[in-house]
């Protein structure tokens, strides 16, 4: 824009009026020394006394690079700029640059950008040190109002966090499989031993075989698929009214109702048994597993107690185990000697 | 209604009047495990009821309780960050009052679904006021009455609020600010403790 002689067109501002308009411009003369600076960055400066000092004295360009001299800044033309501060290290100021009619002088207008938050604690501005129509009041309100928000989202997830821990810790099932946990299995067997039904009720204890060479040799994730399958067929060889649960790692019980019959439980060992070493498919892998079971049959105690129903049903298949896996094995009754149903079979 | 809102009236009922208050209030009320989180929505009915829970059990009209309670929310010393955001609205009390316009607009920018009354400063007669009010519900309004006596206290002013009734039967503000420098008020620091 050219300089015109009409009046309008120019704009005579004193200098508490640019105060207000812009707290934080530098107004420098033809010579290259500051004219006067805003009430802002007189305060950031420290009092010390920037004007009358030369322009390159007191800050320096980092953008455009290379601007080092009083000529360039006096063409300037409206360009964007970074400058910092030589007496106030780590504060970099944006804006903009702009050279006065006739060579007179240049003038900038300068603002913290995103550091703003940063800049009004270290330097202890207040509203006032901020023109009207400036955002950064808003964006430190918006910078509060969200740490304050985040901190409220932050609690509530904490405590559902929580909750669901509680939750995980008081639930019935299995998170894998779907199956009754161990929780729900004590459950379930203390009420059988309290109504064990006009027959009785069979226990199986299942353990899996080879199920660690699957995890060891084909990872994790095999062995989960491995174990979703195992529950798939424990379900399917099952009624629904019975109670199947995984206990541990690759351990489950079967709480059968209703029995008293070992040759039919003896067949349902079996029958799982032989679903279970069919071999299972994974990404490309095969995975062989089998499992070692111990039966025993509430019919075998008077009165039945958890207990001792679990550890003898355990006891079991540790024979099994010791018997060369992949079999059953019943405790003996009232009486017998414990030992591998195969071995007693005719 | 927004759980910053549910909340607050908790926070005021426990920390003005006890926990054992507060957990008869919720009893009565039903509030779910006695406990509102601010960042979850609930019924209003729930609010209705807790509020009338409250009148029941400090034997007080709502009207107070909510006054109280809407100073209570900008005074409490442990909670300042309500405080603080609406001492961004402007640098004295008055400018303060001007801004009250906006206050719907700032709550929905610090917290998206966060609806509370539309306000408008309307000058009456030199430092007298009216404030027009328009919400889903009337008794909003003695909150926001208990906030701007706080708030003027905040700046350290001195002020008067009433609320009355506008000639259409819409409830309002009427403020009379009677000296705007009455004391120092408490400090504003625009950067927030790091």
């Amino acid at each position: 824009m050219t300089p015109s002689s009409n009046d309008t067109s120019f704009l005579n501002l004193p200098a508490n009026i640019l105060d207000d308009l812009m707290p934080m411009h530098l107004w420098m003369g033809a010579t290259g020394h500051i004219l006067h600076v805003g009430r802002a960055l007189r305060r950031i400066t420290d009092q010390s006394r920037v004007e009358g000092q030369l322009l390159f004295e007191v800050l320096e360009f980092r953008r455009p690079r290379e601007l080092c001299s009083i000529e360039e800044v006096l063409n300037l033309n409206s360009v964007q700029i970074k400058v910092v501060l030589r007496d106030v290290p780590g504060l970099s100021l944006k804006g903009v640059a702009t050279a006065l009619p006739s060579g007179s002088g240049a003038f900038l207008n300068l603002s913290f950008g995103i550091s703003v938050q940063e800049a009004v604690r270290r330097f202890k501005l207040d509203i006032g040190d901020f023109a009207a129509s400036d955002l950064a009041v808003e964006m430190l309100y918006l910078i509060e109002a969200n740490a304050a928000v985040m901190a409220e989202s932050r609690s509530l997830n904490e405590k559902l966090q929580q909750a669901k821990r509680e939750a995980e810790r008081r639930a019935l099932t299995d998170t894998l499989t779907g199956l009754n946990n161990r929780r729900a299995m004590d459950a379930a067997l203390e009420d059988l031993v309290a109504a064990p039904g006009r027959v009785g009720f069979g226990v199986m204890h299942l353990d899996l075989d080879h199920f660690k060479a699957v995890n060891d040799t084909l990872g994790h994730a095999a062995g989960d698929a491995v174990l979703l399958k195992v529950a798939d067929v424990l379900r399917t060889e099952t009624r629904g009214d019975d109670v199947v649960c995984r206990v541990g790692g690759d351990e489950f019980v079967l709480l059968i109702r209703d029995c008293d019959d070992k040759g039919l439980l003896g067949r349902i060992a079996e029958r799982i048994i032989g679903k279970l070493e069919e071999p299972i498919d994974f990404e490309g892998e095969t995975a062989r597993i089998s499992a070692s079971i111990g039966i025993t049959l509430s019919s075998f105690y008077d009165p039945p107690e958890v207990d001792k129903l679990l550890s003898d049903a355990d006891e079991a298949t540790y024979v099994s185990k010791r018997s060369g896996r992949a079999q059953h094995s019943f405790v003996p009754g009232p009486g017998g000697e414990l030992s591998s149903d195969l071995l007693l079979a005719p | 209604m927004h759980g910053l809102i549910t909340k607050s009236i908790q926070r005021f009922l426990e920390d003005t009047y006890g926990g054992e208050v507060w957990l008869r209030i919720a009893e009565q009320a039903g509030v779910p495990d006695a406990q509102f989180e601010t960042m979850l929505y609930y019924p209003e009915k729930v609010f209705d009821q807790t509020l009338e829970a409250a009148c029941q059990e400090l034997d007080k009209p709502s009207a107070t309780i909510l006054e109280d309670m809407g100073t209570y929310i900008i005074s409490h010393p442990e909670r300042p960050a309500l405080r603080r955001l609406l001492r961004f609205c402007g640098a004295s009390f008055s400018d303060f009052l001007n801004a009250l316009e906006d206050l719907r607009g700032r709550a929905r920018l610090a917290v998206p679904g966060l609806d509370v009354p539309a306000l408008e400063l309307k000058p009456l007669a030199e430092k007298r006021y009216q404030i027009a009010y328009e919400w889903h519900r009337k008794d909003g309004i003695f909150v926001i009455s208990g906030i701007l006596r706080a708030m003027a206290d905040d700046y350290g002013a001195l002020a008067f609020t009433e609320v009355a009734e506008d000639g259409n039967g819409h409830p309002t503000i009427e403020i009379a600010v009677l000296d705007r420098a009455f004391s120092e008020g408490r400090e504003f620091d625009l950067g927030a403790p790091a």
